[in-house]
């Protein structure tokens, strides 16, 4: 039996024995001995070799060559595309986290952790298919100017739209949002991890951010208030 | 009674159908999320989703000149944005795009627009480097009726202006007129200044938009 | 015996076989010889090939089940698309059967 796998040669083989069984079993109960039984059963049979030939005939090659082919394809396929596909998971996965628990991405005593005010914020405006969020405030000094620290996700809300590959994939915002406070110096700049940044703004005492984005027909504008401390005296 | 399990044994037939429905799952599901995609405006909403601009359609194609490779220069255009890409097919990736440049549409300048570098030779028997420009964008005023590129040749190479009148827009059937302006090669050309000027009907100049630098700026 | 007679018709016999329920290899045969009288008493050789055959064509289904024993067997069940070609193939052998009869009918009634 050429044309057949091992495994189908292998069913063939098995059916064929548990027929012999079953004539053997037959035949005892009809008082043959067990030799006797099986010498008769494996005549009865008929010449292997012409079973052969019968089984090869009712498998013709064509869809085992194709079943190969696919699986060939199939393999090719897994190794071009199965590490991106992985990589898209784990972007999806960033981008829930980022939705729903920012504070494992990021958190502004990341940047700096000598803060004397930290608050929690829930501050959400829609930019596009991407909600943008405050979602933490801090301050190094809340009595006196110095460096304040806004902690901003993103997330693309339809969670699983075709993937950006590389890492930035809010990079859009992060480097065209303003921010404008009362000081003439200009925010250092932050550090971010794919959704979620944290900026590090100077502020003056008693100031607010403002927060401006204007790019690609969408716009936004945010006042963030910082968590100040009344100055005792 | 003793359970008994009945296992069904598929034909060949059946286990081959089974492979070739996960490949085309794997195939659908690849370009579906952009991994592996099968038409290039797959590529482009990648494109769009990168700097959020979004939606666009494909308004004209061009081959990147001299390029014989597989590469296509592709200009697409929507409210916010015009964006010219050049695709590019592999067995490996699929189609993917290898440069891709976005002008921002501001509909209350008379004109958007923005330079883009497509492509970059360097002959090492010569030593020389020939730089392919094109210059792209949308006219936002309806009355501006001619634009003027000029190339500004400030080191090596050589000027370029270019007129474009009402026969070089590209219309997307909503109104919006677009433009797509190959540069002829400039060799061995180190730097450059590059700006649009747009007309009215009456003669009247728009003012002048600078492309070159970080940000497109007007004068 | 007329064996040729089993070669020609084992898929007739076969599937009408399976019409009444799903059996394996070993109860077929029995099961045959059994309904024919011993007319037919087909060998392992012509039965397991031909039913690979069905099985590839679609006119039947195979499955396995446990034995009581522990053994597991390969039993055979007539698809719709078997039905169909048993009762096609049952009514092609009426005609013929039917026509053979009046042939031998109208020549006894000659002699």
């Amino acid at each position: 039996m050429h044309r057949l796998t091992r495994r189908e040669e292998e069913a063939v083989r098995q059916e064929l024995e548990g027929h012999l069984e079953d004539h053997i079993c037959a035949l005892m109960e009809l008082g043959y001995d067990e030799a006797l039984a099986e010498e008769r059963s494996v005549t009865v049979m008929g010449d292997p070799a012409e079973i052969g030939r019968a089984m090869d005939r009712q498998y013709p090659p064509f869809w085992l060559a194709v079943k190969r082919v696919v699986m060939a394809l199939t393999l090719v396929a897994v190794l071009l595309v199965g590490m991106p596909l992985c990589q898209t998971l784990d972007n999806t996965a960033e981008n829930l986290r980022a939705c729903f628990c920012p504070e494992k991405l990021a958190v502004v005593r990341d940047f700096n952790d000598q803060l004397g005010a930290v608050e929690e914020l829930d501050l959400q405006v829609e930019c596009g298919d991407v909600t943008v969020r405050v979602y933490q405030v801090g301050l190094e000094n809340p009595t006196g100017g110095g460096m304040a620290y806004l902690a901003i996700s993103a997330w693309d809300r339809r969670f699983f739209a075709e993937q950006v590959p590389g890492d930035a994939t809010a990079a859009f915002l992060w480097n065209r949002l303003e921010l404008v406070t009362s000081s003439e110096m200009k925010p250092v700049g932050g550090h971010g991890w794919k959704w979620a940044y944290i900026y590090e703004i100077p502020v003056n005492y008693g100031d607010s951010v403002q927060m401006t984005y204007d790019r690609y027909g969408k716009k936004f504008d945010l006042t963030v208030e910082l968590p100040w401390e009344v100055r005792g005296e | 009674m003793k359970w008994r399990r009945k296992k069904r044994i598929p034909t060949r037939r059946r286990l081959t159908m089974r492979w070739m429905a996960a490949l085309l799952l794997l195939i659908l599901v690849s370009h579906a999320l952009g991994v592996y995609c099968l038409t290039p405006e797959r590529v482009l909403r990648i494109l769009e989703r990168e700097q959020n601009t979004g939606d666009t359609v494909f308004l004209a194609e061009t081959d990147v000149p001299d390029d014989e490779g597989n590469s296509r220069l592709r200009l697409s255009g929507g409210e916010n944005a015009v964006i010219l890409a050049r695709y590019a097919w592999s067995w490996k990736h699929g189609w993917y795009t290898n440069l891709a440049k976005y002008a921002e549409r501001r509909q209350e300048k008379p004109f958007s627009a923005a330079v883009c570098r497509i492509r970059s030779d360097y002959d090492p028997d010569k030593g020389q480097t020939t730089d392919t420009y094109c210059v792209f964008g949308c006219v936002e005023d309806p009355g501006v009726t001619e634009l003027v590129v000029q190339f500004h040749a400030l080191e090596g190479g050589f000027d370029q202006t270019v007129r474009l009148t009402a026969a070089d827009w590209i219309l997307d059937g909503t109104g919006n007129r677009f433009f797509l302006c190959v540069l002829l090669p400039e060799t061995d050309n180190w730097s450059r200044a590059c700006s649009v000027t747009g007309y009215f009907a009456d003669g009247a100049s728009t003012g002048t938009l600078e492309l070159m630098g970080a940000e497109p700026r007007w004068e | 015996m007329r064996k040729k007679q089993n070669m020609e018709h084992t898929q007739l016999l076969v599937l009408s076989l399976l019409a009444g329920e799903d059996m394996y290899g070993y109860q077929m045969i029995v099961e045959l010889a059994r309904r024919s009288d011993r007319t037919f008493e087909m060998k392992e050789g012509t039965l397991y090939p031909v039913l690979h055959g069905l099985e590839r064509d679609g006119l039947v289904e195979a499955y396995q089940q446990e034995t009581h024993t522990g053994r597991v067997r390969k039993y055979y069940h007539l698809t719709r698309r078997g039905a169909a070609q048993l009762k096609e193939d049952a009514a092609a052998w009426n005609t013929y059967a039917g026509a053979v009869n009046a042939v031998l009918r109208s020549s006894a009634s000659m002699a």
